[in-house]
This record gives C-alpha cells, structure tokens and sequence, in this order.
C-alpha cells in the first residue's frame, strides 16, 4: 500500500507512477490487439509477406544450413548403427528385390519398345527436357499449424515459385516463396494446400486437400464412385500447376465419407528434396494441324 | 577510458543483447529439421521465451517480444502476428504469476498456465485466420511434449540467462 502524499510534488511524482504503469498495461494490450489484427488481416496482401519471408529466408539460410549438417550427421550415422543388427534379414530382402526386379526390367524393356513405335505413330511431343535441382532439407519450417520446409537453392539456380518438389518416393509439395538463395516449400500435407489428383486407374478426379496431419484429405469427386483403399492417386495435371502424373500415394479405407491419402514420402526420412521444372506445357498449334 | 567501454559493453551485453540472442538462437534451432516428424515435439521458443520474461523481465520489453514473434512467423510458415500475439500474451501472464525464479519447480509449475494460454490462443487465431476451427489435438499434444520436457531445456537457459544477471 503506497503512503498518503505529504506533498504536491509527492503527489505529481505518484501521478506519473500510476499513468506510466497504465501506459504499460496499454500498450501490451495494443501490442496483443495489433498482433491478432495482422493473424486476421494476414490473407490480405500476401506479396509483402511473401516478399518478407524471401529476405528473412535468405539471411537465415546459410546459418540453418550450417547447423542442419551435425544433426543430419548424428541422425545418419544413428541410423547406420542401428542397420547393423538388421543386416542379414535386410540381405535376404534385398535378394528377393533384385529376383523380382530382374523379371520387371524385361517387361520394361519390352514396353519401353512399344512406347517408343506408338510415339513415333502418334508423332507425340513429349514437351521441353526437365530441368532439376537437387538441394538438402535446412530447415523445417512449420508446426502445428503449418507444413513447410525451407532449401538452400533459390532465384540465383533456376528455381521459380509454384514448381514441384519431389522426393525419391512421390511428390513431397510445391515451392511457395523464393529468394535468390533460399526457397520455402509449402508441403502436400499443409493446411493450404489443395491439388487436383486422378486416382486409380480409371483416373478418377478429385481434389487433394493438406489437413496439417500426415494424411492429406480427399474431397470434390468428380464422379459418384468412391475410391478403393489401395488405389495409386497421381497428379492430374488439371489447374496447370503440377504436370500430370506425379505420384502422390495410395487412398486409405476411410470412415464414411472421410477419403485420406497415404504419402508415399516418408517425412521421417526425409532429407534431400528435386525442384523440378518440367518448362511450359507444349502448345498446339490447331491451324498448322488443320494445314 | 577503455575500461569505461568495456564496462559499457558489458551492461549493454548483459541487459538486452544476451536474452535477445538466445530467444533468436532459439527461433533458429527450433526450425531445425528433424527425425521425429511424426512425434510431438516441445516448443522450445515458448519455454526461452517464459523464462526470460520471469527472469529477466526488464531485458524483454514487450516491444522486443513482439520484433521477435514477427521474426519467428517470417521465418516459418505460420500466419503474420501469430507468434508475436502469443509471445506478448506470455508477456503480460507470466508478470501476474507468482512464481520463484531461483526454483526449478515453482518455474515448472508456473509453465502450466502459460502453455495453456499460448496453445489455446494460437489455436484460436489460426482457425479464424483459416475460418475452420482446426483439431486441437495436434496442439494438446505439443502442450504436453512442453511441459514434460520443460526441465530438459529450462536447466540451460537458465544457465545462460541467469550467468549475467544484473537484474537478480
């Protein structure tokens, strides 16, 4: 309990006291109140962001690539000590692999032949080379509320926003913003991620929707039959943005009407990550066709 | 007059600089890929940033914590003002809690409220931000992965933060 002012300078001083302590409630309350202001108007002008994310993106950078390398390591060779006990099953495995491949490599063999004399027919245009980069994950950039990652290759080696990104296994998501020497990937699994799929054989459409959770959503069904749990989901190249035919993973048995998709990517895993650009889908000119 | 600068170096090193760089070391480090996608893992900002604001409250205006709440949502993929929302709210908790900074359970104890709080609000500005409400087991999970390993990533920071403390 402060005393009773003796004095009216003893009462300015108390004043000052008072209205500095609320000055300091308000402007943590303002503070609060601008910060959950910008969460709610944060959609509005996402280039500015975008914008702020490149250039704090490739400051950060080359300090995340340098502290990534001594955990990747450590992880790496945790990983190999641990293969060691595993070493006679995993050879018999990989015995039985290399049989089956043997078989499938004369069978690719063969529709590799045919593929070639129905292209050569059909005169088809297989489009521009692809061009890609290969580049380590730095930085996990998300959480609970996003999926993301950030690699050290931006602008400066070719990459451009809305390219693919793909690791060994299937299609991991697409490059969200870049700098001149960093890039974020907003992943298959995130909350904003939506991607035309054909799933099946029979190429059934649908849209892909990322949940924050490891098995992205099914949703949109073109057609009134509902996917088999096990069926392969593929990019359908509609919208433009991923070519068609990128594999995604296959659907899960689904409760109801609650379709998810099983990745094929393991996120566990994963350390290295290919930006490919596959150039502009080839144009076809009808007049020429019609001459 | 060198030792006059030296002197300086060390109030400013001591006063702003040292918890600043160890709330942004630990932005950094918690955007470090790891092994354990699948696992909860512990947010270890929030903890940096809770004990900074019960240790050394003078060292982290709310200003500071706000610059620093902007820097983590740049650095990661999460809605602009999320963090620096969260980060002042912590602010503004952690100075009502009564809580003894010299003991390691009473800290721990005072992470509880503060946990809550980040969790829920964070998970209330991100489903406005996205007009869904979001499944707030994610969140629940990470909360707890906090708490549990609150003492594991205390112990250091403390360390750090209390070496040079002009506050105390």
């Amino acid at each position: 309990m402060d005393e009773e002012p003796q004095s009216v300078g003893e009462l300015i001083d108390r004043g000052i006291r008072i209205a500095g302590r609320v000055m300091r409630r308000l402007a943590v309350f303002g503070l609060a109140l601008i910060a959950f202001g910008l969460v709610l108007v944060g959609k509005i002008d996402t280039r500015i962001v975008d914008n702020a994310r490149s250039a704090v993106s490739d400051v950060s950078a080359p300090v995340l690539d340098a502290l990534s390398y001594p955990i990747a390591s450590a992880y790496r060779w945790f990983n190999d000590i641990a293969a060691i006990g595993n070493l006679i099953a995993e050879n018999q495995r990989l015995r039985e692999e290399n049989a089956r491949l043997a078989n499938l490599r004369l069978i690719a063999h063969d529709l590799k032949a045919e593929n070639a004399g129905l292209r050569r027919l059909l005169r088809f245009d297989p489009g521009p080379v692809a061009k890609s980069v290969s580049t380590r994950i730095i930085a996990d950039t998300g959480g609970v509320f996003a999926r993301s990652l950030m690699v050290h290759v931006g602008s400066t080696q070719g990459v451009r926003k809305d390219l693919p990104v793909l690791a060994a296994e299937g299609l991991v998501g697409r490059v969200q913003t870049v700098g001149q020497q960093s890039a974020r990937v907003l992943l298959i699994t995130d909350l904003n991620s939506k991607i035309p799929v054909a799933i099946g054989e029979q190429r059934r459409r649908a849209i892909m929707s990322g949940t924050n959770s490891h098995s992205p959503m099914l949703e949109f069904f073109v057609s009134d039959v509902r996917p088999t749990p096990g069926a392969v989901v593929l990019t359908s190249g509609d919208g433009g943005v991923f070519r068609a035919g990128l594999p995604i993973g296959v659907v899960e048995a689904g409760d109801g009407s609650n379709w998810r998709v099983r990745p094929f990517v393991d996120w566990d895993r994963l350390d290295f990550v290919r930006i490919v650009d596959y150039g502009q889908p080839p144009t076809i000119d009808l007049a020429q066709e019609a001459r | 007059m060198r030792q006059r600068d030296s002197a300086h170096f060390a109030e400013i090193w001591n006063g702003r600089l040292l918890p600043t760089l160890v709330l942004t070391a630990s932005i950094l480090l918690a955007a470090l890929p790891t092994p354990f996608d699948r696992a909860p893992l512990p947010d270890p900002v929030l903890t940096a940033v809770y004990l900074a604001c019960v240790c050394r409250p003078a060292s982290v205006p709310p200003l500071l914590l706000f610059g620093l709440g902007l820097l983590h949502d740049l650095l990661s993929f999460t809605p602009i003002g999320l963090h620096a929302f969260v980060y002042v709210l912590v602010y503004a908790l952690s100075q009502r809690l009564p809580v003894d900074d010299s003991r390691i359970l009473s800290l721990w104890l005072g992470f509880v409220p503060v946990v809550a709080l980040a969790g829920l609000a964070s998970w209330f500005a991100v489903s406005l931000h996205h007009l869904i409400w979001l499944a707030p087991d994610p969140v629940l999970a990470r909360a707890a992965a906090s708490f549990v390993t609150f003492p594991v990533l205390a112990f250091p920071l403390l360390w750090v933060l209390e070496s040079h403390n002009d506050e105390a």
